[in-house]
């Protein structure tokens, strides 16, 4: 009796699990319906005055007022132009903001004694001059009292404009030096909300900034593509909490996956998408919501010409932010699409942004087609563990265990079995060049065969950009920071075990994984799993090697590889080179400016990789978070070990707080199920739309079917759908079902 | 416009860089994607914090657009939220969501409200500006005021500023006024004075106590800190009793009072729980659950025993974030347990709800204290399989266990939670078992032993003499040392072996790693009381050499006989006690609770005493000194050992600072070169 009491609880947890209070599903964390049906008026752009028209093709119209630079596109096709402000009247921004706002480029310059200021086109002393040339522009301005001469070029290709400008078209003569440039910074701005619509941010799956009255935030939204440079980025955050629970409580900012973002002026109305098709290793995504600084809600890309990062001047701590004074070979340039009608929201843009990477063969080729549910599974095989006379190696997770597991699951699942640790000296002991194997040739042949038996694929991981002190000689291997220290970031905890991370100089790691490749092909791998190898890019100033150069390194042992690849929420350069991505993102940073989160990547990669989620045992379990894999198109993860947690003390690993097989192998089977459930007769196919037809309510639209998801407690009734409480409802696909 | 790069070349230094300040985002582990904005820590056996799945995820920022100034604090009642607009002199009554109407309450009659509580259908506000409280009936009209109380026993020269309110379910009020330090104010409902209540107490540091004796009246008046700290806030649970907090670093920043303001909260008086020194509200949930927040917006979440169990949220430093606080002053917990953090700096109010993981938990410590044991200890075990190093969870599941008499199932969840007392308890009742059916054939296999070595004995009798091999006779004076300890130093004196010596040596050092590594659970050293074994070597050879040395040297110089070669001999068989005991306690570490952990400290005193006394007996033979002379030598040793220390410590520090300062020197000659 008393055991049926407890199931009953149980039973009621696990289905109602994840949202419980009023307005949960109003906040940043979910998508919101469109609410503000306001017409957005085409003539919204005032004081024409003084532009002139210079170029055009045949969807775009480019005017230019000479005196200021002031720069406005008009689109043919829905007769709506795009400009900096919608008038002259600049109230509430001094003369520097108001250069910045008109003009279309402006840069951050610093003197002898690197006090940074700004300037635009508009500054009245610049000596500028426009030349059309077909259908490209090229705006020479000089700045007599900076001695710095700059050259931009605008370019209408095929109804995009693109702005560019290289290192080599900036000369400085002077005592003043360019350390950043923004182009138009300000086209399709919009003040307060006196528009509807908002700016799509890709701060981690995407995000939604809504135009909204200015209120005082404190900082505008800032994020370097593809994530921080260690090479120049701190690794540390300030704490000054001084609270007694530990100070790494702060969960990382969303990485940015994609070189995007975009505006929205009336939810399918009008819409701009700028996209970084160069330059993006230098380039950050800025956006600046109404109130940080002006009542304007902006947001372009940032192109930084010359670094600033912290200099270390003693051993105590003390540094000072200084800059990269050589500048560096950047070619920066932003192309922006205009989009109207149905096509202008974030999914637009999504699908406009697939087609172009398509057409540039930077999408893989399709996703798998499986037939069984597919899950990602990672079983750490081994870890290096302190002990007290001599540190030793801890099997975690026995072949039998995975065996076991697998035919536990049975046929209805198809299984991604990535083992980590699987080297002789355990996770964070076995060097980077190590390829001996913990499991024995026996063993292994049992895992291979179990995998493949379920229809499953055997990869091995192979993090090789980070490593613990054990793995690498860190004087030798380790990647120095533009001010010369090592990159190694300690651990916080001084009584944790090998809990320092490294970061491998780019050569090295690349090297050590095409070193690799040929054990793993022996040792029948189906893939590799590239872990954070595909997630992290800095540069190395042993090398010497900037972001960009990194780049080509780590991009060219993937090209011949032979064998499948895969990785943890990948950089969109590496998207082409992979058939799996994990790790992706769910949530945005939730920033108190971001009014929504919303599948931006998802939608753009669905059907053309397989995606799957963070690891369901360490936060994604429930079932609005199971709901939210379905949503966002990915297939569910879990990381595993055979032994009870209590016995990763004294491992790298102790903080990992719920992995047992035994504990998770009846929820893996739920959730596997559920999710191929809803996302199997969508195998394959593109997103073509998503809605938020109601609150927690979301209608994704693949190329054969609809999915309905309904994250509320009430059932939710639509045209012609009944979507249950905390369910979804598949129509169309494969075959429909409930 | 100018924005930051440098004030001035760059040589704005700073500081912050320290890792002291420093936050580490990911550790070697791999990366954990959570879906909140901070992670969710509790306690483990082997850590004093652990990660654990999110308890509480961040929902909807609200009000941020109903200009709100400086709000003090927020309360629930009715499914609405009430806010304490102390700026704008008011109380905002909104939807939980945020949405909808708003009411005003107060407006032209409150000064500055920072305290609000509601009770028996009315909203009761502590306003220190207009030195009053204010009650107001459920449609926002003021139906009482309370002034300050007119009672001789309050005292004249008390103050009045009433911030914070609480009224329990007779209808007292318990008031904390800022700047009282007789506790908190107790009033009845019409306002008349009750009396003090839950005082705070003051702790004498040995320089307070010396002042106490030295300085008078006057003076001590004027020393700030023997006044007893005022509360911060208060609440009352769902029992009707009053829980105190107060801004300490120290134990009882959290406080359940009973009926006479005394605390009996255990884990308080003992210490025991883990604080914050600038919580600023705490309430309590329907499940009896204790939730504070901390200015800097961290929020823990403890069981009525004052266990704690989850601690989440914190401070936004560098960004907005929405769970994460600038300077949080009120918190509220709805009836479906979302808990609302007021953020006074930001003018808002953030949402939080509770996931599966914290629902298992309220759940279970609801059956438990219904005494549904069985259905308790299923929802525990889910909630381990979830979050499997949480110390609590393991605790609760022990104690269940250990209800069900299922006491090595319970003794196992003990160690899981490091939780020594709940684990002898366990380990008393398995004993008692084993001893219950095993008496009879422990007592036969001892007579058996005891016929077996008689027979050895009588067999070997006259063929075996351990004495004739040299190395067995030098050995066995580790049993001489402890029976004729004059003689073995005379012995040594004529007949050590440097081989000898150093076996015994080794012998001491494996009884310090016995003790370490080998000891039962109830005596395992746990987290920060391990020491690793480089630790270990370091304090036995420094702590030797130190000895050794220094006996020797301040010997020489006061003619002392004895050699270096003969204190290093003799002081390892002067150890010989301990080496014989210290095995023989380490062994019944694994049979004794903690009941009998007494003989296990008899037993180290003993070895230890008996080693001294062996230490004294050795510096007086071998020197040749007087009772006198030897004491002066061990005292002049001790001195030396502790000069030595100290100075050695000085030496590294001047060290480092030298090797710093050139390190400088030549990082800013190359910043100068080529920056």
């Amino acid at each position: 009796m008393r055991s049926c009491k407890a199931l009953v609880v149980l039973a009621l947890f696990w289905l109602g699990a994840g949202l419980s209070g009023a307005g949960e599903l109003a906040s940043n964390a979910w998508s919101q319906p469109e609410t503000d049906a306001r017409r957005v008026d085409p003539a919204r752009l005032k004081d024409w005055n003084g532009y002139d028209l210079l170029m055009e093709d045949q969807t775009l119209s480019l005017w230019l007022r000479k005196t200021d630079g002031s720069l406005r596109i008009r689109d043919k096709t829905s007769g709506y132009a795009w400009g900096g402000l919608a008038n002259d009247s600049t109230e509430g921004l001094n003369r520097s903001w108001r250069g910045m706002a008109t003009s279309l480029l402006s840069f951050d310059y610093v003197d002898l004694v690197n006090n940074e200021k700004i300037t635009s086109l508009a500054d009245t002393s610049a000596l500028k001059t426009y030349q059309v040339s077909g259908r490209t522009l090229t705006v020479k301005a000089s700045f007599p009292k900076l001695s710095i001469d700059v050259t931009v070029r605008l370019t209408l290709d095929n109804g995009r404009l693109k702005i560019a400008l290289r290192d080599t078209d900036i000369h400085e003569s002077g005592e003043f030096l360019v350390t950043s440039v923004y182009f138009l910074p300000f086209l399709g701005s919009v003040r307060g909300n006196e528009l509807p619509g908002y700016v799509l941010l890709p701060d981690g799956p995407g995000a939604l900034v809504r135009f909204r009255a200015p209120t005082h935030y404190l900082a505008p939204y800032r994020a370097k593509v593809w994530g921080k440079d260690y090479d120049l980025d701190s690794m540390y955050e300030f704490d000054d909490s001084g609270s007694n629970r530990p100070k790494d409580y702060r969960v990382e900012e969303a990485r940015v996956q994609a070189p995007v973002f975009g505006l929205v002026h009336g939810v399918g109305q009008y819409a701009l998408f700028g996209r970084i098709t160069q330059g993006a290793p230098w380039a950050e995504i800025v956006c600046s919501p109404a109130g940080v600084t002006t009542d304007w809600t902006w947001a372009t890309a940032h192109f930084a010409f010359r670094q600033k990062y912290l200099q270390p001047v003693d051993r105590q701590g003390g540094a000072i932010e200084t800059g990269r004074h050589p500048m560096q070979p950047v070619q920066a340039e932003l192309e922006y699409s205009f989009l109207h009608g149905a096509e202008a929201d974030w999914t637009g843009m999504a699908r406009l942004w697939r087609q172009q990477l398509a057409a540039e063969g930077a999408l893989p080729s399709g996703e798998r087609r499986d037939t069984a549910s597919p899950v990602k599974l990672e079983f750490v095989v081994s870890e290096a563990k302190r002990g007290f006379l001599a540190d030793s190696v801890l099997d975690l997770t026995k072949a039998a265990d995975v065996t076991g597991f697998l035919a536990a699951l049975g046929p209805a699942v198809s299984p991604t079995v990535v083992l980590s640790g699987w080297q002789a000296q355990g996770l964070h002991g076995a060097p980077l060049s190590g390829t001996e194997t913990r499991y024995s040739k026996d063993n292994l042949a049992l895992v291979a065969s179990a995998t493949h038996g379920l229809g499953g694929r055997l990869l091995f991981q192979d993090s090789s950009l980070t490593a613990s002190r054990r793995q690498v000689d860190v004087s030798r291997d380790a990647a120095r920071s533009l001010s010369g220290a090592l990159m190694v970031r300690p651990g916080l905890d001084p009584s944790a075990f090998l809990t320092d991370v490294v970061f491998v100089k780019p050569s090295v790691a690349a090297l050590a994984l095409a070193a690799k490749l040929p054990a793993y092909r022996a040792l029948g791998a189906d893939g590799i799993d590239l872990g954070t190898y595909t997630s992290s890019l800095f540069g190395d100033r042993s090398e010497p090697s900037p972001r960009q150069q990194s780049l080509v390194t780590l991009t060219a042992p993937l090209k011949t590889a032979g064998v499948k690849l895969s990785g943890s929420s990948p950089s969109s350069a590496l998207w082409r080179w992979l058939a799996e991505a994990y790790d992706q993102p769910l949530v945005s940073s939730r920033f108190l400016y971001e009014t929504d989160t919303v599948p931006f990547v998802s939608l753009v990669l669905k059907g053309s990789l397989d995606l799957y989620a963070p690891p369901s045992n360490e936060g994604w379990y429930s079932d609005t978070s199971v709901l939210r894999l379905i949503d966002y198109g990915l297939y569910p993860a879990f990381r595993l070990t055979g032994v009870e947690n209590a016995e990763l003390a004294d491992t790298p690993l102790a903080d990992l707080w719920s992995t047992r097989t035994s504990d998770w192998l009846t929820r893996t089977r739920e959730i596997t199920a559920r999710v191929g459930k809803a996302l199997l007769p969508f195998e394959g196919q593109r997103i073509v739309a998503r809605e938020v037809p109601a609150e927690g309510v979301v209608k994704v639209t693949y190329e054969r079917g609809v999915l309905w998801i309904n994250y509320g407690k009430q059932a939710w009734t639509g045209p012609g759908v009944v979507v249950p409480a905390t369910g979804f409802v598949v129509q169309g696909g494969a075959h429909a079902q409930n | 416009m100018t924005r930051g790069w440098a004030v001035t070349r760059g040589w704005a230094v700073t500081r912050g860089w320290a890792l002291a300040l420093a936050v580490a985002f990911a550790s070697a582990a791999p990366l954990v994607a959570q879906a909140g904005t901070s992670y969710t820590y509790t306690r483990s056996a082997v850590k004093e914090w652990t990660r654990t799945q999110d308890a509480y995820l961040p929902g909807a920022t609200l009000l941020l657009d109903r200009g709100l100034l400086t709000p003090e604090d927020l309360a629930i009642g009715g499914g609405r939220l009430y806010v304490a607009d102390s700026g704008n002199a008011r109380i905002l009554v909104t939807a939980l969501d945020g949405l909808g109407t708003d009411l005003e309450i107060g407006k032209g009659v409150l000064a500055y409200p920072t305290g609000i509580c509601l009770a028996g259908g009315k909203l009761y506000v502590a306003d220190p500006t207009a030195k009053a409280i204010f009650v107001f009936d459920a449609a926002g009209k003021l139906v009482q005021t309370i002034g300050r109380p007119a009672a001789d026993a309050f005292g004249a020269d008390s103050a009045w500023n009433p911030a914070k309110i609480a009224v329990d379910n007779r209808g007292v009020l318990y008031v904390v006024s800022t700047g009282s330090y007789d506790g908190m104010v107790e009033l009845a409902g019409d306002g008349s004075f009750l009396g003090y209540f839950g005082a705070n107490k003051t702790r004498l540091s040995p320089l307070e106590a010396l002042q106490n004796l030295v300085l008078s009246d006057a003076q001590l008046n004027r020393l700030a800190n023997r006044i007893p700290q005022s509360a911060e806030n208060v609440t009352i649970d769902t029992e009707g009793m009053a829980w105190s907090l107060t801004r300490t670093a120290e134990a009882g920043a959290v406080k359940k009072h009973d009926i006479s303001g005394a605390n009996i909260l255990a884990a308080s008086l003992e210490g025991r729980m883990a604080t914050e020194a600038n919580f600023r509200d705490i309430t309590i949930g329907r499940w009896s659950q204790v939730l504070c927040v901390s200015e800097n917006g961290v929020l823990y979440e403890y069981d009525p025993s004052g266990r704690l169990l989850f601690a989440f949220g914190g401070k936004a430093t560098t960004s907005e974030r929405s769970g994460l606080s600038t300077v949080a002053t009120g918190l509220a917990v709805a009836d479906d347990d979302s808990l609302y953090v007021l953020d006074r700096e930001r003018s808002l109010v953030q949402a939080w709800h509770p996931t599966a993981l914290a629902d298992l938990y309220h759940s279970a410590m609801d059956l438990f204290a219904k005494g549904d044991y069985a259905a308790s200890g299923e929802l525990w075990r889910q909630a381990i399989a979830l979050s499997s190093l949480s110390r609590g969870a393991h605790e609760s599941l022990g104690t269940v266990l250990y209800y069900a008499s299922d006491y090595a199932q319970a003794a196992h969840e003990f160690v899981l939670a490091g939780d020594k007392s709940g684990y002898s308890d366990a380990f008393w009742e398995l004993r008692d078992k084993a001893l219950q059916s095993g008496i009879v054939p422990a007592l036969l296999a001892l007579i058996a032993f005891a016929v077996v070595w008689s027979l050895f004995r009588r067999l070997t009798r006259g063929r075996f003499h351990p004495g004739r091999v040299p190395v067995l006779r030098r050995l066995g004076r580790v049993f001489g040392m402890l029976r004729h300890p004059l003689t073995t130093v005379y012995d040594l004196r004529t007949d050590a072996s440097w081989g000898t010596t150093l076996t015994v040596y080794a012998l001491l050092f494996a009884t310090l790693i016995l003790r370490q590594a080998g000891s039962g659970f109830l005596w395992a050293p746990q987290g920060a009381d391990r020491q690793g074994l480089e630790t270990l070597v370091w304090i036995f050879v420094v702590t030797l050499g130190l000895w050794t040395g220094g006996n020797t040297l301040i010997a020489n110089i006061n003619d002392g006989r004895g050699r270096f070669q003969d204190i290093f001999a003799g002081t390892a068989f002067a150890l010989a006690p301990w080496l014989v005991i210290s095995p023989l306690a380490t062994a019944a570490t694994w049979v004794l609770t903690r009941n009998e952990a007494f003989l296990i400290d008899f037993a180290d005193t003993v070895a230890l005493s008996w080693s001294a006394v062996n230490l004294f007996v050795l510096a007086k033979e071998m020197h040749d000194y007087t009772v006198r002379e030897t004491v002066r030598n061990l005292l002049t040793t001790v001195f030396f050992m502790a000069v030595a220390v100290f100075a050695a410590s000085f030496g590294w520090v001047f060290l480092e600072r030298m090797v710093n300062f050139f390190i400088t020197l030549v990082m800013e000659v190359g910043n100068h070169a080529f920056l």
